[in-house]
Formats: C-alpha cells, sequence, structure tokens
C-alpha cells in the first residue's frame, strides 16, 4: 500500500484536475444566471453540491469521507 | 464535419491514430517540434528529427488522406544548451522552404531561464526575419501565468506582428492577457493537465471565438487525440451549430495558418436548401 506522500504525489494532478472541472461548474452556472437575469428556479441539487464541498473542507482525519458524501447525496 | 488537429506530434502516436481521425473527420494536423523525452545534444539530431516531421511523417498521414504540416524549432527545455540552439537556428532556414512548414514553434518557455528567454527572442526574430508564422509554448501547471507573463513581455519588446503569432497552451488565468496583446490563443486538451473540453468550451463561451484555436494532446506522454472530438460533442451539446462548431475546429485554423501561403485549406460554411 502506499506511503501518505505517496498517496498525495501520486494523485495530485489527478485531484487537481477534479477540483477545476468543479470550480468550471460553478463559474458556468453562475455566467448562465447572469445571462438570464434570474437564479435557477430548483437549486436544490447546487446548495447539496455546495454542502458536499464543505464536508470535503474539514480536514479531520477521518477514512469515510465517500461515505458521508453518499449519504449525503442520498437526499437528492 | 471536417476537423484540423492544429498541434499534434505524429511521431509519437501510431497509424491506428491516423486511422481513426480520419474516420473521425480530422483533414489535417499540424506537428509542431517537440521534446524527445531527453535533451538532444547534437544539433544534427535536430536536423534529423526536421526531417521526419518535414519529409517522412506526411507521407504517413498520407496514407489516411489526411494533410500533415510542420513546425520547426528548439524546444524551451533544451534552451539551456546555448551553443547547440545557435546551430540549430542557423539549420532551421532551409527547413522553413520546405513545402510543408508552416512557421517557427514551438519555441518559448518551460522554467522561464534567462537562456530560455534569449532562446524564445532568437527563434521569433528568425521568424519574423523570414516571415514566417510563430508558435509559442507556455509553460507547465504552477510555472504557466509567470511564463505567460515573461513570453509576452519578451515579444513587446520585439518588432513583431501579434496576428502571425500563436500563443499556446493557455488556461482561465492566462487566455485573457494573450488576447488582449492581439495574438491568437491556442488551448490543448489533456486528459489530467491543461485544459478539459468543459473548460474549453467554457472559455469559448467567455471570450468568443475569435482568434482561438483548440489542440487534442497527442505526444508520447499521457495524451489524447481524441479529447479534440469529445470537445466538440460537448460545444455541439450545449446547443452551439455545426456553423459554429466548424469555425472554431476548422475554420479557425485555416484563418490562422492560412497566412502562410503553404497552408491551402479554406473556411467552409454549410449550405442548406430550404
Amino acid at each position: 500500500m502506499l506511503t501518505p506522500q505517496q498517496i498525495i504525489d501520486t494523485y495530485y494532478l489527478e485531484t487537481r484536475c477534479q477540483l477545476l472541472e468543479i470550480a468550471a461548474t460553478l463559474d458556468r452556472h453562475d455566467a448562465a444566471a447572469a445571462r438570464a437575469g434570474t437564479p435557477a428556479p430548483h437549486p436544490e441539487k447546487l446548495e447539496i453540491l455546495r454542502q458536499a464541498l464543505a464536508l470535503l473542507a474539514d480536514s479531520t482525519p477521518t477514512t469515510d469521507r465517500a461515505e458521508k458524501l453518499l449519504i449525503h447525496f442520498a437526499k437528492a | 464535419m471536417h476537423i484540423i488537429q492544429p498541434h499534434y506530434h505524429a511521431i509519437a502516436r501510431t497509424a491506428q491514430d491516423y486511422e481513426r481521425m480520419a474516420m473521425s473527420g480530422v483533414v489535417a494536423v499540424c506537428e509542431p517540434a517537440f521534446w524527445a523525452g531527453f535533451d538532444r545534444r547534437y544539433p544534427e539530431t535536430f536536423i534529423d528529427y526536421f526531417r521526419q516531421i518535414s519529409e517522412f511523417e506526411p507521407t504517413r498521414a498520407a496514407q489516411y488522406g489526411i494533410r500533415h504540416y510542420s513546425w520547426v524549432a528548439v524546444n524551451p527545455k533544451e534552451a539551456e544548451n546555448k551553443a547547440l540552439t545557435a546551430e540549430v537556428l542557423q539549420a532551421m532556414p532551409d527547413f522553413l522552404k520546405m513545402p510543408n512548414v508552416l512557421g517557427v514553434g514551438e519555441t518559448g518557455l518551460h522554467k522561464s531561464t534567462p537562456n530560455e528567454c534569449d532562446a524564445l527572442a532568437a527563434h521569433v526574430e528568425l521568424a519574423m526575419a523570414h516571415d514566417q508564422l510563430v508558435l509559442i509554448h507556455t509553460p507547465h501547471l504552477s510555472d504557466k501565468a509567470h511564463g505567460t507573463r515573461r513570453t509576452l513581455e519578451i515579444l513587446a519588446g520585439l518588432n513583431v506582428k501579434p496576428e502571425r503569432i500563436w500563443i499556446d497552451h493557455v488556461e482561465e488565468q492566462t487566455v485573457k492577457s494573450v488576447l488582449d496583446a492581439g495574438y491568437w490563443a491556442g488551448m490543448t486538451i489533456y486528459p489530467i493537465t491543461k485544459c478539459s473540453p468543459k473548460r474549453t468550451c467554457d472559455i469559448l463561451e467567455r471570450y468568443g471565438i475569435e482568434r482561438l484555436l483548440v489542440n487534442s494532446s497527442a505526444d508520447w506522454g499521457p495524451s489524447d487525440p481524441f479529447t479534440l472530438q469529445e470537445c466538440i460533442l460537448e460545444y455541439r451539446r450545449r446547443g452551439h451549430t455545426l456553423q459554429d462548431a466548424i469555425e472554431v475546429f476548422h475554420n479557425n485554423p485555416c484563418r490562422f495558418l492560412g497566412q502562410n501561403p503553404k497552408w491551402d485549406i479554406k473556411p467552409i460554411s454549410i449550405q442548406t436548401e430550404n
């Protein structure tokens, strides 16, 4: 199995790419809202995504982030 | 639809890539000179490489009905070797006369060292002296923003025609400065690094399509020539018309590259019967 440093070094670029995709998706939404001049009528899924990001931002050591996210997404 | 791959390192790819590209609408590829994965030590190695991409590779592409063009330069990663760079630069004018060589590239910066900056300036001056197009690589990842700023500073100090210069590998943090300075900007789609198909479409929608080029990634590392088709699918899925897509993925390369008379592929428009 990989060491903590190997995990960081192995998955850094891939995770960077995934975060950029999330950022771009949020930008895309906000640009569309600005073009439309009105927010999405049903923004519940967006709020679920934002809550998921908040869950990921917690740096407390744990091994059940993926499980927590799946339970969180089950609310959608 | 007809597609042009403006930045494609064919010698690192298989014949199957050519076959699949031909089956998916690619009509032309352009092959800039590239880093071999190690620093070459002899000018003769570059000269043979330039022969490979200007003489042999067009014959391989032609078997699949694909036009092949190339560019010549010393790669930024090898510009630390000043003597080598000078010797290769001396040999380049002969290749600029070849029927499929479109200009000088990819030159540019990697770590933005003084030697790299000198080599970039020398490449651009050579290109301008021979009335050539220029393709400029910008650095990877965390070096990109600084390297792009340095590139623009160096170009601002030279007597250049911005419309004949293509600054490549722009992303969200660099595209505006390149376009604002009057240059063409290229986005390169890699599986993990540089742009993704979706982010490329975002940039096209945000800045408009004028002076923007889109490349797939095609080299000896983790890359995928069909990221270009993924991007076209994403662009069309967002509601852009077939003609819109042709403007980006076929006609814009024709507009930039057509400044060199060797490039004879013309922009196309779709006509529909009423």
